[in-house]
């Protein structure tokens, strides 16, 4: 058994057991996992976190009545839970249009309060001081292009022609320029993530 | 599968490219790998960053938007109209969007009662059996306006054709339109063209190749 393994099984153990401990153990090992794979999953901080809370109210429950049988399974136990929640929320609100709520509705409720919650002028100016950091005009399209149009490295490289090295220097650059902004700039992290990874 | 391994699908696990069950296994991985997580979140705020950044350009470019209830529905419910199939490319840039719709179903003929706005955005937990949105048809004649999120594929394309299909596979509506800069197209249909059922809305390039498919429920008015 791996050492992963054998933590789970002990934690699975110990919550069974009514051990209070043990819950808090649960929730400080999943909790940035399962908010990452939530916020990736619905482009919402604010989602994430609610949606992670309901994960780890339905995972306690099931855990304390000694419903889990294979405890090395908890990883995975943890995120089918966190997977059904964010189908279950889209079936249930955002993906159901009635008559009263769609009415000339331009977007989601989730992300009007996005867009309510940031400061406009303010967030232009740390996102413009990012940008610039991150990489040079050139290099951000090439990032543009990867992450929010989802083209592929290939196309990316015929279109700008560029060689499938210079397009690997340019993104791994701008990972470590970005995991460097985000240790360093908490505003900028609020902003990108909300309070998705506050640890 | 190693650890290495697993740091190498963070691009395509945030680009939505891993297959279900790599997807899977990539989300229990990062569940227990602080690297992992760290390497994720990077790749998310890199996303986030370009995202806002484009968000932040678009609501400069906007007019200030009506609010809910407004001349549109107001407009719709003085107009007679007729309830045909109107493409559109519905966004605010330079404020001629909104002005554009109410011309289009001013022009039609016949009285509507409401305009239904449904987003068809990209989702991302959808699946082939599970609606991608679930409408309720509005009482009486309506408009129903589909707002429809391009995939990548139909947003490089100069033309596109729409299809709605019923669940044998047969047209009950097409149509042809052309994406806006953002990657978006607006269609308006009416309720009564509508069958109360599930439809899948087919989007193909202009030479008839299928990019990419949404699977649309319609229920009954209550």
């Amino acid at each position: 058994m791996t050492s992963e393994a054998s933590q789970s099984q002990d934690l699975v153990q110990r919550i069974s057991g009514q051990d209070q401990a043990a819950e808090a153990d649960l929730v400080n090992k999943y909790e940035r996992g399962l908010k990452l794979i939530l916020f990736k999953r619905t482009g919402d901080a604010q989602l994430a976190q609610d949606l992670c809370q309901d994960t780890f109210v339905i995972a306690l429950r099931k855990l304390r009545a000694g419903e889990l049988r294979n405890p090395e399974a908890l990883a995975g136990f943890l995120r089918q839970i966190a997977v059904n929640l964010t189908i279950e929320h889209y079936r249930k609100e955002k993906r159901y249009v009635s008559q009263d709520d769609g009415i000339i509705s331009l977007r989601t409720p989730h992300i009007e309060q996005k867009s309510a919650a940031i400061d406009r002028e303010a967030s232009r100016a740390i996102l413009d001081s990012a940008l610039e950091d991150l990489a040079q005009p050139r290099d951000r399209e090439i990032l543009r292009r990867f992450y929010l149009h989802d083209e592929d490295k290939s196309n990316i490289c015929n279109a700008l022609q560029l060689s499938a090295a210079h397009f690997d220097r340019v993104l791994y650059r701008a990972k470590q320029r970005m995991r460097q902004m985000l240790q360093e700039q908490p505003e900028l992290k609020s902003m990108l993530l909300g309070t998705l990874t506050n640890d | 599968m190693t650890e290495q391994n697993f740091s190498e699908w963070v691009d395509d696990y945030v680009r939505d490219r891993l297959p279900a069950d790599e997807e899977a296994a990539f989300e229990e991985a990062l569940l227990e790998d602080a690297e992992l997580q760290a390497q994720v979140e990077v790749a998310l705020g890199m996303r986030e960053a370009l995202n806002n950044d484009s968000e932040l350009e678009l609501q400069g470019a906007m007019p200030a938007r009506p609010s809910a209830g407004n001349s549109w529905s107001g407009y719709a419910l003085a107009a007679s109209v007729a309830l045909a199939i109107v493409s559109t490319t519905l966004y605010w840039q330079a404020g001629v969007e909104n002005d554009r719709l109410i011309n289009q179903i001013e022009s039609l003929g016949q009285p509507v009662g409401s305009v239904l706005h449904v987003p068809v955005n990209i989702m991302r937990s959808g699946g082939q059996s599970t609606p991608d949105v679930i409408v309720q048809k509005p009482e009486g004649r309506a408009a129903i306006l589909l707002d429809i999120e391009l995939g990548t594929k139909a947003r490089g394309e100069a033309q596109l054709s729409f299809e709605l299909l019923d669940p044998s596979g047969e047209p009950v509506l097409t149509w042809q339109s052309s994406p806006t800069s953002e990657g978006r197209t607006s269609v308006v249909l009416s309720s009564e063209q509508i069958p109360a059922s599930r439809l899948w809305l087919q989007i193909s390039d202009s030479s008839g190749n299928e990019l990419e498919r949404r699977l649309l429920e319609f229920r009954p008015a209550n």
